[in-house]
C-alpha cells in the first residue's frame, strides 16, 4: 500500500510536468512520419497479411521511443536541475519513483501510439482483420508492461552513469526489434531470438501475432502471457535491487551529481 | 580565422550534449546500424528483402539528418538555456563568423554516420557497390551533408526561439523521411507536394546519390547536385537572417531570459 501512495502522486507529478504544448504535436507528427514510412514498405511489398501486426508494431515503437527519450530526458533534467536530490533525501525508495515515472510516461504516450496506428492504416488504405480483439488488448497491455520495466531498467542505468545524454539513441531501434515490434521474434536469426526472449514484450508480441491471425490453441496464448509476466517480474526485481544498491552507494558517497 | 576556430571548438565542445563516449558511439555509430537492421527485418517479415535494399541509401541519409539536426538544434537550445547566448549578444563578436562556427564540427559526424549506415547496408543487406560512380556519389554526399547542415542551422534558430529542440528535430526528421524520397518516392505525391519536396534539403541530393550509385556519370547528376547546393545556401541565408532577427527581437523586447518568445 505504501508503494501505491508513492506511485500515484508520481504519476500525477509527471502529468503536471507535462504540458500539452506544440512539442507534443511535433512528436505526434514525427512518429506518424516514421509509421507512414514503415507502413509504406509493407504496402509496397504487398504482404498485407502482416499489415495488422506492423500497424500495431509501429504504434508500440512510438510509445517505446517516447518512454525512452522523453523518460530519459525527464530524468536527465531532474539530475541536471537537482530535483532528484530531494527524491533521494525523502523516505520514498528511488526504485519506486523511477518505476512510476516510466509507468506515467508509458500512459501519456498512448495517444502517440494511436496516431501512429491510424497513420499506418491511412497509408495502406486497408482495415486490418483481427481475429480476437479481447486477447489482442490484453496482449498489448502486457507488451506495454514489458516496455515499462525495460524503461525502468534503463532509467536506473541513467542514474548509475549520471545521465549521459544520447546514450539511448542507438539502443532504441535494437530494443524495438528485439521486443518483436517489427516482426515476431521467432522469425529473427537464432542468435537474436535468444536475446529477444529476454525482453518481456517479445513474448507478449507472440500473443499479439496469434490474436491477430486466429487462436488455434489458447494454451499458446496463455503460455506467452505467463512468460511475459514472469520475465517482466524478473526485470522488475533485478532493477529494483540495482536501484537499492545504487541508492545506497549514492547516499554513502554523495555522488548523485558527481559521477 | 583564429576566432572562427576557437568558436567552432567551444560551441561544439560546450553545447553538444551527445559528446560523451556512450552518447557519441550510440548516436553516430550504433544508430545508423540499428536503423538499417530495423528496416532489414521488416523486409524479411514482408518476405521481400530486396525492397528494403532499394531504401538503403535513403535510410543512411536519414541517419545523417538525425545526427546533424539533433546536434545543431540542441546546441542552440542549450546555449540559451544555460544563459550563454546573452554573452554573445553583448559581445562585439562577428555574428556571421559566430553563426558559421556553430555548424562546422557537426559536419564530420554526419559523414561518419553516413559511412556507418552504408557499412551496415553492405553487411546486412548485401548492398552492391560494384557499379557506383564514385566521383558523383562522393560529391553528392558532401553537398547533401552541407545542405542538411544549413537546414539544421535554420532549425537551430527556430528551436532557440521556441525553446524546444526535441520537438523541432522530431518533426523535421519526420518531414524529411516522408517527403525527401528516402523511403516513399517523391513521384508518389501530388504535383504541388513534389514541388515542395524539391525545396527541401536531401530531395535533390538523394536523386543524384541514387543515380550515381547505379553508375550514372557526373554530368548526369550535376544538375541535382547543383540544386542541392543552392538549396543549402538558401537555407543558410534564411537561417542567418533569422539569427539576426532573433537577436534584434530579444534586445528590443528584453525577452532573452523569459519565455516571451
Amino acid at each position: 500500500m505504501n508503494q501505491i501512495t508513492i506511485i500515484w502522486p508520481t504519476i500525477l507529478k509527471e502529468w503536471k510536468a507535462q504540458t500539452m504544448d506544440t512539442g507534443h504535436i511535433y512528436k505526434y507528427l514525427g512518429d506518424a512520419a516514421r509509421s507512414a514510412a514503415l507502413a509504406w514498405i509493407v504496402y509496397q511489398s504487398g504482404a498485407l497479411e502482416t499489415l495488422a501486426f506492423v500497424a500495431v508494431g509501429v504504434a508500440l515503437i512510438s510509445i517505446w521511443t517516447g518512454i525512452l527519450t522523453l523518460g530519459g530526458w525527464s530524468l536527465e533534467s531532474e539530475l541536471y536541475g537537482k530535483t532528484l536530490d530531494f527524491t533521494l533525501i525523502s523516505r520514498s525508495p528511488i526504485s519506486i519513483i523511477l518505476f512510476s515515472k516510466n509507468l506515467a510516461q508509458a500512459l501519456y504516450e498512448i495517444p502517440t501510439g494511436v496516431v501512429s496506428f491510424v497513420t499506418a492504416l491511412l497509408v495502406v488504405r486497408e482495415i486490418p482483420q483481427i481475429a480476437n480483439v479481447a486477447s489482442l488488448s490484453f496482449s498489448l497491455v502486457l507488451a506495454l508492461g514489458g516496455m515499462v520495466v525495460i524503461g525502468f531498467f534503463f532509467s536506473a542505468l541513467v542514474v548509475l552513469v549520471g545521465g549521459r545524454a544520447g546514450f539511448f539513441m542507438g539502443i532504441m531501434p535494437f530494443v524495438a526489434v528485439l521486443s518483436g515490434f517489427i516482426l515476431p521474434v521467432w522469425q529473427l536469426p537464432v542468435g537474436l531470438e535468444v536475446l529477444a526472449r529476454l525482453i518481456p514484450s517479445s513474448w507478449a508480441m507472440d500473443a499479439v501475432w496469434v490474436s491477430i491471425g486466429g487462436i488455434e490453441s489458447w494454451w499458446v496464448v496463455v503460455q506467452s502471457w505467463g512468460i511475459s509476466i514472469l520475465v517482466s517480474a524478473g526485470w522488475f526485481i533485478a532493477t529494483y535491487y540495482i536501484c537499492v544498491a545504487v541508492e545506497k552507494r549514492i547516499r554513502i558517497t554523495g555522488t548523485l551529481s558527481a559521477y | 580565422m583564429y576566432n572562427f576556430i576557437i568558436q567552432s571548438y567551444s560551441t561544439y565542445k560546450g553545447l553538444f550534449y551527445w559528446l560523451n563516449w556512450p552518447g557519441y558511439i550510440s548516436g553516430v555509430l550504433l544508430q545508423p546500424f540499428a536503423t538499417v537492421i530495423m528496416f532489414a527485418v521488416l523486409g524479411r517479415f514482408t518476405s521481400n528483402p530486396d525492397i528494403v535494399r532499394a531504401y538503403a541509401l535513403g535510410i543512411a541519409v536519414m541517419g545523417m539528418a538525425f545526427i546533424l539536426i539533433g546536434g545543431i538544434t540542441q546546441s542552440y537550445s542549450r546555449e540559451r538555456g544555460l544563459g550563454a547566448t546573452q554573452f554573445i549578444f553583448v559581445s562585439t563578436a562577428n555574428r556571421l563568423v559566430n553563426f558559421l562556427a556553430r555548424m562546422v564540427l557537426h559536419y564530420p559526424n554526419a559523414a561518419l554516420s553516413f559511412i556507418c549506415g552504408l557499412l551496415a547496408a553492405w553487411l546486412i543487406l548485401e548492398l552492391d557497390f560494384g557499379t557506383v560512380a564514385w566521383n558523383g556519389f562522393l560529391i553528392a554526399a558532401l553537398v547533401l551533408i552541407f545542405s542538411l547542415t544549413a537546414f539544421g542551422q535554420l532549425l537551430g534558430v527556430l528551436s532557440v526561439a521556441v525553446r524546444d529542440w526535441i520537438g523541432i528535430q522530431g518533426i523535421a526528421n519526420g518531414l524529411l523521411l516522408i517527403l525527401s524520397g528516402a523511403i516513399i518516392p517523391v513521384t508518389a505525391f501530388p504535383g504541388f507536394i513534389q514541388e515542395f519536396a524539391r525545396l527541401l534539403p536531401v530531395t535533390n541530393g538523394l536523386f543524384a546519390l541514387k543515380a550515381a550509385f547505379t553508375g550514372a556519370a557526373f554530368s548526369a547528376v550535376s544538375g541535382d547536385i547543383l540544386r542541392e547546393g543552392i538549396t543549402g545556401l538558401a537555407y543558410l541565408a534564411i537561417a542567418y537572417t533569422g539569427f539576426r532577427v532573433f537577436e534584434a527581437w530579444v534586445k528590443r523586447t528584453g525577452t532573452l531570459e523569459r519565455d516571451a518568445i
